[in-house]
């Protein structure tokens, strides 16, 4: 088969990251399923162990394809690169976790006022004013209607 | 019959034909704006479930999934984006009538092709159902595995461009379903000393992270087209143009009944495949893209009937054909409501009533589509800068009212950055949470098949199990095939 690199072969970031990752979750599976498949079971004899270590193997081999199309067929497989630059997309992520954090230390009502007062403002309003009033009247929103009315438990 | 009557009894209650009704809205809804989808809307809406009646929570969350189907249609013909995947093939030609001034008579055709194919696919499920169900009645472990091996490697067959790459997710998402106590033997599995995994993973917070979250970042990325401002025109089609409508209709509400009833089938492929087939049968198919009738009319009576055929392998054995099913068969599973032929027995008062909903949820979704179509068209003009926090939010509290657990809140936000990391890199998702659904019925399956025949293979040799497996290795090489010929024609258009 014609391969559609030419010159050096050199992996990318994110082609690593993904085999890394592959590899690490199969190489768990196959650690914990040889692990179990020496506990022996009467009358089961795959065990607790046995379907794990095969999904784990056919893991590996995915893996193993993903590098092989990759060298085959060079960058043009590959999808986009995830850059690190922190767009808009990273800081609704980065909030997003920072909410998670805030909201068992400073309750919810308070959490969810910087949260969504942020978030908005990260989704392209560029209005203040508007910002918090919208930010103040979901977070009131959400705690009334999912707790108190609706009896729903919130953080 | 009798269960039917009884079904429509049942849903005539107020609170059960609010339900419908709620869940009409909602589908339409979500189906119009885009960058919300029925798989997000519905994964959020599960932990509310929890505090609904049965039968009310599945009224609801079925019409969200067809309401979708209606709603689609509508931001692919008046704004040339596809409100759901599903939809994608209505853009060639709606948005080409939408030009031409004939925006209302695309939005109509839509509707009535929707309504038909609705109609066709509850009549499928009413009449074969049951009697597929009670077909379940032969299937042993054996015959449980080679289907269930079937339908994981249709899902990952058609799921995105590489097939390893679809194994390879389905594969992580049985990892995932191993994690906790193995249910035969109570040994832990995957737990690695963390007291949060010794429960296991719940699907709940997977599925809001992987469809909710997801889609909000994905559409934090992208910039969301106006709405068009001009005339609708005349809504109803008329004369030849609206028999030639209803005909295609009848052909998209056909092949989508077949299609639907085979996980894999995503209405997103099918939609196209209807629009190739009336291209091809068509007088003239120069015509194609420009705007004709047939270009609308079939592939939304297509994606409606793939979708109301879907729950004819679900509710018969528990095999979701697509990602939104897997939603449906998790509540039907908090519920403690097995799938088979004692959904249709033991539980036949609710599954009943559950189809007989679909009745009345289309004629609502007609009433509410045709008149009030330039209503809905305004609802595109939500900005996302309020909808994304909003869903954001929801998807918090939702995740965390599952078990009263920050895990299950952390999990929904990790899952959905894995969900925006494998859409990025071109890695499909739903194999993820098929295999998380699926894999454990398989693993069941398969040690119970090996436990009967004394732990040789021989079982797979029996009939049923035969025949599912070789449609599996069928669509693997018809999948490689395909892929192959398709790249070599690519190769040749650009040398």
């Amino acid at each position: 088969m014609c391969s559609g690199r030419q010159g050096p072969v050199v992996m990318s970031k994110g082609l690593l990251i993904e085999t890394l990752l592959l590899m690490g979750l199969a190489t768990l599976g196959i650690y914990d399923g040889a692990r179990l498949l020496r506990i022996h079971i009467p009358h089961d004899p795959l065990g607790p162990g046995g379907f794990l270590l095969i999904i784990s193997i056919i893991l590996v081999i995915c893996s193993v394809i993903n590098l092989w199309v990759y060298y085959e067929q060079g960058a043009a497989a590959e999808g986009k690169h995830l850059s690190l630059h922190i767009g808009q997309v990273g800081q609704a992520v980065i909030l997003y976790i920072l909410y998670a954090i805030a909201v068992p230390l400073v309750g919810y009502l308070l959490g969810s006022v910087f949260f969504f007062v942020l978030m908005v403002r990260i989704f392209g309003e560029t209005s203040w004013i508007r910002t918090i009033v919208i930010g103040l009247i979901f977070a009131v929103v959400f705690k009334i209607g999912f707790s108190s009315l609706m009896g729903i438990p919130i953080p | 019959m009798s269960g039917l009557l009884e079904g429509f009894i049942t849903v005539l209650s107020p609170i059960n034909l609010g339900y419908c009704f709620l869940g009409c809205v909602l589908g339409t809804a979500v189906g119009m704006l885009p960058g919300l989808g029925p798989a997000a809307t519905m994964a959020m809406l599960i932990p509310l479930a929890a505090y609904m009646p049965q039968a009310g929570a599945i009224i609801m969350l079925s019409g969200i999934l067809y309401g979708a189907m209606y709603g689609g249609s509508t931001t692919s013909i008046l704004m040339n984006v596809p409100g759901e995947a599903s939809s994608v093939a209505t853009c060639i030609d709606g948005f080409q009538m939408t030009k031409q001034g004939r925006a209302g008579e695309a939005l109509a055709i839509a509707a009535i092709g929707s309504f038909i194919a609705g109609t066709g696919g509850v009549l499928l499920l009413s009449i074969a159902g049951p009697t597929i169900a009670d077909f379940a009645l032969y299937f042993g472990p054996p015959e449980y595995f080679g289907l269930v091996i079937f339908s994981l490697t249709a899902l990952m067959s058609f799921s995105g461009r590489e097939l390893f790459k679809g194994v390879a997710t389905g594969m992580v998402g049985m990892m995932l379903a191993c994690i906790g106590l193995d249910p035969v033997t109570a040994k832990y599995r995957l737990v690695f000393g963390i007291s949060n995994f010794i429960s296991g993973m719940d699907v709940v917070p997977i599925l809001m992270g992987l469809f909710g979250v997801t889609e909000v970042l994905i559409s934090a990325d992208q910039k969301i087209a106006s709405v068009y401002q001009g005339k609708l025109g005349r809504l109803i089609p008329r004369g030849q143009e609206l028999k030639r409508g209803l005909l295609a209709s009848l052909r998209g509400t056909a092949s989508g009944l077949v299609f639907g009833l085979f996980p894999g089938m995503i209405a997103s492929v099918t939609t196209f495949i209807s629009y190739d087939i009336e291209k091809r049968i068509s007088n003239y198919p120069e015509q194609f893209g420009k705007g004709v009738i047939e270009g609308v009319a079939a592939p939304e009576a297509n994606n409606n009937a793939v979708c109301q055929a879907g729950f004819i392998p679900l509710f018969a054995f528990g095999i979701p054909t697509m990602p939104v099913f897997a939603i449906l068969l998790a509540v039907l599973m908090m519920y403690g409501l097995s799938p088979g032929p004692l959904l249709f027995s033991a539980h036949g008062d609710f599954t009943w009533a559950v189809i007989a909903s679909m009745y009345i949820g289309n004629v609502m979704l007609l009433v509410l589509n045709l008149p009030l179509v330039g209503l809905w068209a305004k609802l595109c003009l939500i900005p996302y800068k309020f909808l994304g926090p909003g869903i954001l939010g929801m998807c918090f509290i939702g995740a965390y009212s599952l078990r009263n657990s920050m895990f299950d809140v952390w999990t929904c936000i990790f899952f959905g950055i894995v969900g925006y990391a494998l859409k990025k890199r071109n890695w499909p998702a739903p194999p993820l949470i098929l295999g998380f659904i699926l894999g454990p019925m398989l693993e069941q399956h398969l040690r119970a098949s090996l436990q009967t025949s004394g732990g040789s293979m021989d079982f797979v040799f029996k009939p049923i199990p035969l025949i599912f497996i070789a449609l599996a290795i069928f669509l693997v090489a018809f999948n490689l095939r395909f892929r192959s010929a398709a790249s070599g024609l690519e190769e040749k258009e650009n040398s």
